[in-house]
């Protein structure tokens, strides 16, 4: 049976979004041979303001890189959050900043919340990190791409010096995502 | 061969990270390739050591030499990866050669740049080509092209736009290109189709019909626009290119007579980005070479291209062509390519050698290596302590200010194209008187039809500047046809114009200005209250509705400051209550402090105290940026002083004099809105208005000198000095009590004297202040003579205890202090102090009279501050009372307490409490004029704003307000009974007040 991902990263413009979908793209095209296509924001809606990008990773040829119906959607800010929720299929994860995103949508989708931003700035001590920490938390929920190849792929596109910071952002990502599962899991009707 | 695929490896570490990519795919598959490239015999028509002349042919012998077609992909990609890294590293080293004492860095600087993006294009050209031929396999073709579309040097991601035939074989495009997007996301630049995306596109192409019947629905985004004016065929049909170049590129050229709907649209676009990028915040620790220029620019090259019908897209050949066509600007479109040139290298080479990223940050250490072998390359050496970087990064600074004062030099050009060409010129030329009216249906629906096809365009200031014109019916027939409709009608057609906006808050909000500020016209407030409900319904105070509300307020502060004045209260409180939110960019966050400020002053703030903010704001708009830096305002008040006497004329020196009054009144304000203590208020004002009031005399004597010709001095003769509230010290008046005195009798000296004073007077008023003249009233001229005033004071005339108050508090500001010997020899002891008695019966029965009278009038709740039963003029009579029984010099106000318990010790404890009651009725008076109303009848109901400014809460089952209201009654009690006990026992002191006989009648009360 083929597989397909769609996965949509949603937020504020200088937030590394399009950025974070590149690595993921790349990490599943490069380093796992998957099929992978990536695409963003663009026009004056990129201006600033609002940004979001998709990835569609699959084992088939991808007929067209827009995102219609996500499996992932990560909201760093609450009215991305608003904006995209309906994208998202019912067995879908929505992933929210729990600091930014105070109005959690209901859905028959699995939520998970987690501060990503809080984590960079206060783990890492570079807000601007908050992308790859988000990098690690959707790579070990979503469990598709692994994560020798998101390393690698990390590696690949961040500016040369900052390879150790982003590499540990990366590791709390993945921290954090195993505490979510590890909750989620604990929760009264969890399998 | 490996080792030199190693050497490869390591001469490419200089380069960023991104190499990783291409070093992977030469480790997985370099062995690969030469192995089969010597099987196949095609080695030596390849060159892997150094950059191919050739790449294309070099490709198809690499295809030659893999077995089947996943082989053949991976070698492709592979041989794809050796170009780029030696191309990159090649293009960098020549850069270095030529850069190295080159006399013209630009030149050097425009060959390396544009080298670079005609190599890649070259490159990526050649290799789509052959991986889309390898997808398509034997699949049938329909006829296509794919074009690169922006910038040639970006390779990071290409842009594509892929044009089709429309037939039935672009199914099979579509499957090739997703494998060709698939091998490019492996080996080569990531692809980018955001043209087809944004076209509404169900695959990764689109027809020519498809955008026809696109564009016939609505403009697209400028930012398509651009890029479809730039696109550059690299795979496929020429024939087909040139067909989309006629049909729809076409479309946005301006044709002189034909229609130019999308060519408005897209200026429109165009111009609207322009602004947007001129007053983004900036941080100042980041640069951003795209948004610092590089989007400026080709904005404004793209808008020339259309209007004067350049179809090169190549940006620099662009640039050449328009300084040969357009000769007006030839100069500032040859230097605005050079500072396009420069940028564009410091951009590449910055990406180069760190990531595909845009923004850099210069306090970032790691940031700082990457400018300095950015700076290196470009041929800046260390010269002592200055590192290479700092000079690159002083140039690049350089060439975006200079380019962006170009840009703006370029925009009125396209302004003037728009309002001559536009589908709404007709509504804005003024008819003339043989021209039948232009046919309106209803305009507000009217223009909302036409924007319609306009959605996402920002810039309408031509529209605008037509609504503001006084001498244009656009408002008038705006609001008419606004009233004409019914009300749920008006309050949808108002949502929607909230709603279009909400894209362009600086529009909007100059509109709402523009109804809002007319409110003699019928409707205009009507309309703007409707407007900005909606408005504030639809803002929802997001991160990015803060930046853009906070940056247009710094870069229209007055126009902001406005649209601020005009809400009502709590259209305010809504406003600022939507600025609380979270915002990202810190730059952004310290534009929202201000703007959060100014919304707090004014939800503080009387109209009176508006007023003053007017004043100043309206010729330095800046000064409001400034609201919480008073220090800031202080200097520059400062500053305007220092100027004032190298002002040519006195005129000048008059307004600039004027100003430095105003900015320093309304700086007091603010300190008052912000708890500066009484005393330091009080001081700092009263020193500003001394200043004033003896330079604007010394500004007046000499412009009347330098009209007479001649120069009379006056300094032992005139003597002006200020009464009342200014001689108390006190901030916050809004007259001036004044006294002149002059010692003399020569009417030449008097007409002289009192021509100074008439100007005085008028400089005065002009700030809004009312100079009172009480003396003046008895003896018709602003000069009175000290012969007169003694005349009058001995008995001759009426004489009453106001006039001996007046004098008693003056305090004298210009005349020499010989003068003012002369002032208290004659006047104060001759014949006040002389006559104590009967002005301290005056004052006591004043203080009696006063309070039966008021307690006839206060029956309701409101309560007169200054007259009532222990008020502020309670306080002010004991004061002079005081003055007079103990023969005291010191000017009566906050001090003259202290000066009391020092001379009577066994009521000092009375006189503290005095001085507490005192500083805390005049901070309510303060407070209550500057936040409610300049008045002094004060209004329990309006206590909120005081109460909360001078730190009261609710609390105990009363409000703020009500607690202030408590506090100000007992204070009132407490001085009327300290009062009535102290004066009576200093009067027993002094044995009994009797007036000698006769003289009683004397006053008149």
């Amino acid at each position: 049976m083929s597989f397909r991902c769609e996965m949509r990263l949603s937020g504020e413009g200088g937030q590394g979004l399009v950025l974070a979908g590149k690595i993921l793209a790349e990490a599943a095209a490069i380093y796992q041979g998957i099929n992978a296509t990536q695409s963003q924001s663009y026009g004056p809606e990129a201006r600033g303001g609002a940004s979001r990008s998709e990835i569609i990773l699959s084992d088939e040829d991808i007929d067209f890189p827009k995102a219609v119906r996500l499996d992932l959607l990560l909201a760093l800010t609450q009215e991305a959050c608003d904006r995209y929720v309906c994208d998202l299929k019912p067995t879908g994860v929505l992933l929210v900043d729990s600091d930014a995103v105070k109005r959690v949508p209901e859905g028959p989708f699995k939520t998970y919340r987690a501060p990503v931003i809080r984590g960079a700035r206060e783990t890492i001590g570079r807000e601007i990190v908050a992308n790859i920490v988000a990098i690690g938390i959707i790579t070990r929920i979503a469990e598709v791409i692994e994560e020798e190849s998101v390393r690698e792929a990390i590696l690949t596109r961040v500016p040369k010096g900052t390879e150790e910071v982003n590499l540990k952002a990366f590791e709390l990502g993945l921290s954090m995502a195993d505490r979510l599962i590890a909750e989620e899991a604990g929760k009264p009707g969890a399998n | 061969m490996l080792r030199y695929f190693r050497r490869l490896e390591e001469r490419s570490q200089e380069l960023g990270n991104h190499r990783r990519k291409h070093v992977h795919a030469v480790d997985k598959h370099g062995r690969l390739l030469i192995d089969r490239l010597e099987e196949s015999g095609l080695f030596d028509r390849v060159h892997l050591r150094q950059p191919a002349q050739d790449p294309s042919a070099e490709m198809d012998a690499v295809l030659e030499a893999g077995r089947d077609i996943e082989e053949k992909l991976a070698l492709l990609g592979t041989y794809y990866s050796i170009q780029f890294l030696q191309m990159n590293i090649r293009s960098i080293d020549l850069l270095r050669l030529d850069a190295s004492g080159a006399r013209d860095r630009t030149g050097v600087c425009r060959d390396f740049i544009r080298g670079v993006g005609d190599d890649f294009l070259r490159l990526i050209g050649g290799y789509m080509t052959r991986v889309l031929d390898l997808s398509f396999g034997d699949e049938p073709r329909p006829g296509f092209v794919v074009c690169s579309v922006g910038t040639r040097l970006h390779q990071d991601d290409v842009d594509l736009g892929i044009i089709d035939d429309g037939s039935k074989a672009r199914v099979n495009l579509n499957r090739a290109i997703a494998k060709t997007a698939r091998e490019m996301m492996r080996y080569a630049s990531v692809p980018d189709f955001y043209l087809s995306e944004h076209v509404g596109a169900e695959g990764y192409t689109v027809s020519i019909d498809e955008y026809r019947r696109r564009l016939d629905k609505k403009i697209l985004d400028f930012v398509s626009v651009t890029e479809i004016l730039s696109v550059y065929p690299l795979v496929g049909s020429q024939a087909l290119f040139d067909r989309f170049r006629r049909r729809i590129i076409g479309r946005y050229y301006y044709r002189p007579r034909g229609e130019n709907r999308e060519h408005e649209g897209y200026l429109r676009g165009l111009l609207g980005e322009i602004e947007s990028l001129m007053l983004w915040p900036h941080e100042p620790e980041r640069i951003h070479p795209k948004e610092d220029l590089l989007r400026l620019v080709g904005a404004i090259v793209s808008a020339y291209r259309c209007v004067y019908r350049i179809e090169e897209s190549d940006r620099w050949e662009a640039m050449r062509l328009l300084g040969k066509k357009v000769r007006l600007y030839r100069e500032e479109l040859a230097s605005l390519e050079k500072n396009y040139t420069y940028v564009e290298t410091f951009r590449h080479l910055y990406q180069a050698f760190s990531a595909q990223k845009e923004e850099i940050d210069l306090v970032d250490p790691v940031e700082q290596n990457t400018l300095q072998q950015v700076a290196l390359t470009m041929g800046y050496e260390d010269v002592g302590v200055i590192r290479a970087r700092e000079q690159l990064l002083v140039r690049y600074f350089q060439h975006v200010r200079h380019g962006r004062q170009t840009v703006r030099a370029l925009v009125p050009l396209l302004s003037e194209h728009i309002r001559k060409t536009s589908v709404f010129s007709a509504w804005m030329r003024p008819e003339a008187p043989d021209e039948a009216p232009v046919p309106k249906k209803n305009l507000p629906i009217d223009f909302l039809r036409h924007v319609r096809y306009f959605e996402g365009i920002k810039y309408w200031n031509d529209l605008l500047e037509a609504i503001e014109n006084e001498r244009g019916d656009l408002l008038d027939q705006f609001l008419s046809d606004m009233l004409a409709l019914d009300e749920p009608h008006r309050e949808q057609i108002l949502k929607y114009y909230a709603h279009w906006g909400y894209q362009t808050f600086y529009t909007l909000e100059r509109l709402m200005v523009a109804f809002g500020r007319n409110t003699r016209k019928r409707g205009a407030r009507e309309v703007f209250e409707g407007l900005n409900r909606a408005f504030l319904d639809t803002v929802r105070g997001t991160p990015d509705d803060i930046r853009r509300l906070a940056t247009v307020f710094v870069h229209y502060p007055f126009m902001t400051y406005r649209y601020l004045t005009l809400m009502d209260d709590r259209s305010l409180a809504e406003f600022h209550s939507k600025l609380g939110g979270e915002v990202w960019d810190a730059q952004a966050g310290r534009w929202r402090d201000w703007l959060v400020r100014l919304c707090e002053i004014l939800r503080r703030s009387s109209r009176f105290f508006r007023r003053s903010i007017d004043r100043v704001c309206e010729n330095h708009p800046e000064y409001l940026l400034y609201f919480g830096d008073l220090k800031k305002l202080d200097r520059i008040a400062k500053g305007i002083l220092a100027d004032l006497l190298r002002l040519p004329s006195h005129e000048l020196q008059k307004k600039e004099l004027g100003a430095y009054y105003d900015l320093q009144f309304l700086r007091i304000g603010l300190a008052t809105l912000q708890g500066m203590p009484l005393s330091q208020l009080d001081a700092e004002f009263t020193e500003f208005a001394d200043y004033f009031l003896e330079i604007l005399f010394d500004v007046c004597k000499a412009e009347v000198d330098a009209e007479q010709g001649r120069r009379l001095l006056t300094h032992d003769l005139l003597a002006l000095f200020v009464a009342g509230g200014h001689a108390r010290e006190r901030a916050h008046q809004d007259d001036y009590d004044l006294v002149v005195l002059l010692n003399s009798d020569s009417d030449d000296v008097h007409e002289y004297t009192n021509q100074i004073i008439t100007r005085l007077n008028r400089e005065i008023s002009r700030r809004g202040i009312m100079p009172q003249y009480h003396l003046a009233d008895r003896f018709g001229s602003f000069v009175t003579r000290f012969s007169e005033l003694e005349n009058f004071l001995s008995g001759e005339g009426k004489t009453s205890y106001v006039d001996m108050s007046q004098l008693l508090g003056a305090r004298q500001i210009v005349g020499s202090s010989r003068l003012e010997a002369e002032f208290n020899r004659r006047i104060i002891e001759g014949c006040i102090y002389e006559n104590k008695e009967i002005y301290m019966v005056s004052v006591i029965g004043e203080i009696e009279s006063r309070r039966s009278f008021m307690g006839e009038q206060c029956k309701g709740p409101e309560f007169d501050i200054k007259e009532c039963r222990g008020g502020l003029r309670d306080l002010e009579m004991g004061m002079l009372l005081w003055k007079v029984m103990y023969r005291i010099r010191d000017p009566i106000g906050g001090r003259f307490w202290d000066v009391l318990a020092e001379r009577c010790p066994g009521q000092r404890w009375e006189f503290k409490e005095l001085k507490e009651s005192y500083q805390f009725l005049n901070r309510l008076r303060d407070v209550y004029r500057l936040s409610v109303a300049p008045v002094n009848v004060l209004n329990p109901a309006f206590m909120g704003r005081p109460a909360e400014l001078l730190g009261y809460r609710s609390g105990d089952g009363l409000s703020a307000g009500e607690k202030l209201f408590r506090d100000h009654s007992k204070h009132c009690n407490r001085v009327a009974e300290s009062l009535d006990r102290l004066i009576r026992d200093a009067v027993k002191f002094e044995g009994g007040t009797s007036p000698p006989e006769g003289r009683a009648e004397a006053l008149d009360r």
